[in-house]
């Protein structure tokens, strides 16, 4: 058998937890799969799911920019 | 300035090589830049040790018959305002707003305890923060390898660090990540409150060293701290601003903040913890890998129940059953001790040689047979008649030949209705021979020896010595607890038994009384919760993953006492030299790398157990989770890689039974089926919703 990791190169459980996340969650709205203490917001797990699967590519690029878009952030939070 | 920034570990690795002839010092920042931690916030400890001295005063007073007299959260509050006020009284006098634990924490020790033994609770308390903190801390390899290699260069280390552990703190943290002899010296602020920040530790350091600073090469993750400062002094500083470890804590984060409104991502974010870094993280067998994020958290959650109901109700002695309690046993061990730390109440454990194949006989030499213990008999499909009430029962079956004719039956009479040749007369006259007392006689005359034999085991175990004992097993119906209450119930001295279960299913209904209870922690049929009840997809997995390597027992057998130091009793395993005893082995050594990783993930569960100060009903939705998703709709390969190869179980029979249709199966159905029915899954689910709402 092949080998695998525990921690994921996209540091998932294994490889794509968050995707099968999603999916279990879309098939929470045909049946009901129990008690899964509300399941995980659509909207969080698509913004996990983005981090998880472009995490790799996104954050080297923008960590040179981090005090600034801190900044951004802020300015945004103070705004909302 | 003499200060460069590197957005990823590889990069300045690379040029700290290239520049190092220039140097004969190199200093390290220690934290998230030598050592990472697995959460994002380094805080996130405190509570932790807050709930540690909190269990110690609280034990200490229900000891001496008084009340719970501190939460956690006030110990926290308390730690919190004297750190503080450190804080601000270091800042009337030095250019940084340092702390040091010892100062502060022996204060809180004070306030919290009282003035007693003051050093020794200090000791302890530090001896727990610095255990919970190396639980978190990882080494990074690769900078670590350049540590070492620039050691080997006759290079002087020095590793800094801002914070309120003194050096001697963490010098045990950096022990812990075993690279301590690879360094000169280690200090911290918290030891001369002049600290990187303000830029005060470097011509402190320069003085205490001797150093020269055109010959000091500074390493750290600050841009401030380990930028800015050194090189005003004129250090040449390396920044590493990883953006992989960014992205790591970024996600961490993310999953803590969820889980403070989603209870469903509380489990997740606790094994997001869990997740083993750097190093830690190697290529494994795909089971050690279900093992570490499967298992392992259902396991390590099942046990931290366990400990909950005990707590709860006062027990004070707990027995795991074998075989599969030998795995609950270990997670226990890694587990309890951490996350309920510093609680004096928690009962004594111990490992129980038991199986319904020694227990059933044991359970009749006192009581005898009666009709609802011949009834679990043919409950399996494999047993069909007499012979096998007499296999389980350890009965010799020639002996019953006069009574069996008085009653019209014979040893080959088909009792069972799953069995052609079935007739209901013949097990009702079963259920009137059970009734006759020369029957009973000589089902106890054979049976006796076992039961004493049991009864001097118990004993010597120590069984009988408390009003309370709880008894772990996997589950199902809790017959090995029916049998062994059976057993005991007639002594003044038997205790009351808790059985608690991994999964109780009831298949039929438990005697349940205030002297004997079962009570599924995972699972229970007697509380509807359809998710958990996917662990019915494959019971025989969940009994494999966690069975010892060891024999099953056969029985009890008496032996004559001939001194008092002999036990009068002996322990009879099952023999492994036949076919089903090396199908056996086989299917351990098969599951061995899944034990492997459950185990290692029961290690980093109860360090993110105690940070996150999670129970069993916090991480409750995530395990549902875990069951609908890994039973229900599992993947094709992960049936493949996971499913057991043998599964033997001496209390079923080997007839075949002609009437029964074989159960469909999700986990028993064909490669092909489970790849190209899409499906297939939820056909298997909604059966699953149909028999749980009609049962």
């Amino acid at each position: 058998m092949k080998q695998q990791y525990v921690t994921g190169k996209k540091y998932d459980l294994g490889e794509g937890e968050a995707g099968r996340m999603l999916a279990m969650t879309l098939r929470n709205k045909i049946i009901p799969l129990g008690n899964l203490g509300g399941g995980p917001r659509l909207k969080g797990l698509l913004i996990l799911l983005l981090s998880h699967s472009l995490g790799r590519i996104i954050f080297p690029r923008i960590i040179p920019f981090e005090q600034k878009l801190h900044r951004l952030y802020l300015l945004l939070k103070r705004n909302k | 300035m003499n200060m460069q920034q590197f957005y990823a570990l590889d990069q300045l690795i690379e040029e700290g090589e290239r520049i190092s002839n220039h140097f004969d010092t190199v200093s390290f920042d220690l934290f998230d830049t030598l050592l990472i931690r697995r959460i994002h916030d380094p805080d996130m400890v405190k509570p932790a040790v807050a709930r540690y001295i909190s269990n110690r005063v609280n034990s200490r007073a229900t000891a001496q018959g008084q009340e719970k007299t501190w939460s956690w959260q006030q110990v926290q509050k308390l730690r919190d305002t004297f750190e503080k006020e450190q804080r601000q009284e270091t800042g009337q006098k030095f250019d940084d707003f340092e702390a040091c634990y010892p100062d502060y924490m022996s204060r809180v020790i004070t306030a919290v305890f009282g003035e007693q033994d003051d050093d020794r609770l200090l000791r302890e308390v530090t001896d727990y923060e610095l255990a919970i903190e190396n639980s978190v801390l990882v080494p990074r390899h690769e900078l670590v390898d350049w540590l070492r290699k620039l050691k080997k260069q006759g290079k002087k280390i020095l590793v800094v660090s801002d914070v309120y552990l003194p050096a001697a703190h963490l010098e045990r943290l950096i022990e812990h990540a075993g690279f301590l002899d690879q360094v000169d010296a280690v200090v911290s602020s918290a030891d001369s409150f002049l600290a990187k920040a303000s830029g005060k530790a470097f011509p402190m350091l320069r003085e205490r060293f001797d150093l020269s600073y055109e010959r000091w090469l500074h390493v750290g993750d600050n841009p401030v701290s380990d930028g800015g400062r050194p090189a005003e002094q004129g250090i040449h500083a390396l920044v590493l601003r990883d953006g992989l470890e960014k992205m790591r804590k970024s996600l961490a984060k993310r999953y803590y903040n969820y889980s403070l409104g989603l209870p469903f991502y509380r489990g997740r974010c606790l094994q997001q913890i869990m997740l083993p870094l750097e190093a830690e993280n190697i290529p494994r067998h795909p089971l050690y890998v279900k093992g570490f994020n499967v298992f392992s958290p259902l396991l390590s959650a099942f046990v931290q129940g366990v400990a909950e109901h005990c707590l709860n109700a006062g027990i004070q002695r707990l027995y795991f059953f074998s075989r599969e309690g030998w795995l609950f046993e270990q997670v226990w061990n890694r587990v309890i001790p951490k996350i309920y730390a510093g609680m004096d109440n928690l009962p004594e454990i111990s490992y129980l040689y038991v199986s319904r194949m020694a227990l059933a006989p044991a359970s009749c030499g006192h009581a005898g047979l009666d009709q609802e213990h011949a009834d679990i008999v043919f409950l399996p499909p494999g047993n069909k008649d007499f012979r096998d009430v007499c296999r389980v029962f350890g009965l010799e079956a020639d002996a019953f030949t006069n009574i069996l004719s008085l009653y019209e039956l014979h040893q080959e009479t088909v009792l069972a209705p799953l069995h052609e040749g079935f007739l209901p007369e013949n097990r009702l006259r079963f259920n009137e021979m059970l009734e006759d007392e020369a029957f009973q006689e000589e089902v106890k005359k054979q049976t006796l020896p076992a039961h004493q034999a049991l009864h001097r085991y118990l004993e010597d175990q120590g069984f009988f010595a408390q009003p309370d004992v709880a008894l772990v097993d996997i589950g199902w119906l809790g017959t090995i607890q029916r049998f062994l209450h059976r057993a005991i119930a007639h002594r003044a001295d038997a205790p009351r038994c808790h059985g608690l279960l991994f999964g109780a299913t009831r298949g039929i209904p438990y005697p349940t009384s205030p002297a004997n209870s079962i009570t599924g922690i995972v699972y229970d049929r007697d509380r509807f919760d359809l998710a958990a009840s996917t662990l019915l997809y494959n019971r025989d997995l969940f009994e494999e993953t966690c069975r010892a390597p060891h024999p099953t027992l056969n029985g009890y057998r008496l032996i004559e006492k001939n001194s008092e130091d002999d036990a009068g009793y002996e322990l009879v395993f099952r023999h492994e030299d036949d076919a089903i005893g090396q199908a056996e082995k086989e299917q351990d050594s098969f599951f061995a790398p899944l034990q492997e990783g459950i185990l290692a993930g029961a290690e980093q569960y109860a360090a993110a157990a105690a940070i996150l100060g999670y129970s069993l009903d916090d991480v409750k939705p995530w395990l549902n989770y875990l069951l609908v998703s890994r039973m229900a709709f599992p993947k094709t390969r992960e049936i493949e890689e996971i499913c057991q190869r043998h599964h033997l179980d001496d209390f079923h029979g080997q007839h075949k039974a002609t009437k029964a249709a074989a159960a469909k199966e999700l986990w028993r159905c064909s490669r092909l089926k489970l790849r190209w029915r899409p499906l297939l899954r939820t056909e298997f689910f909604l059966r699953l919703i149909k028999e749980r709402l009609c049962s």
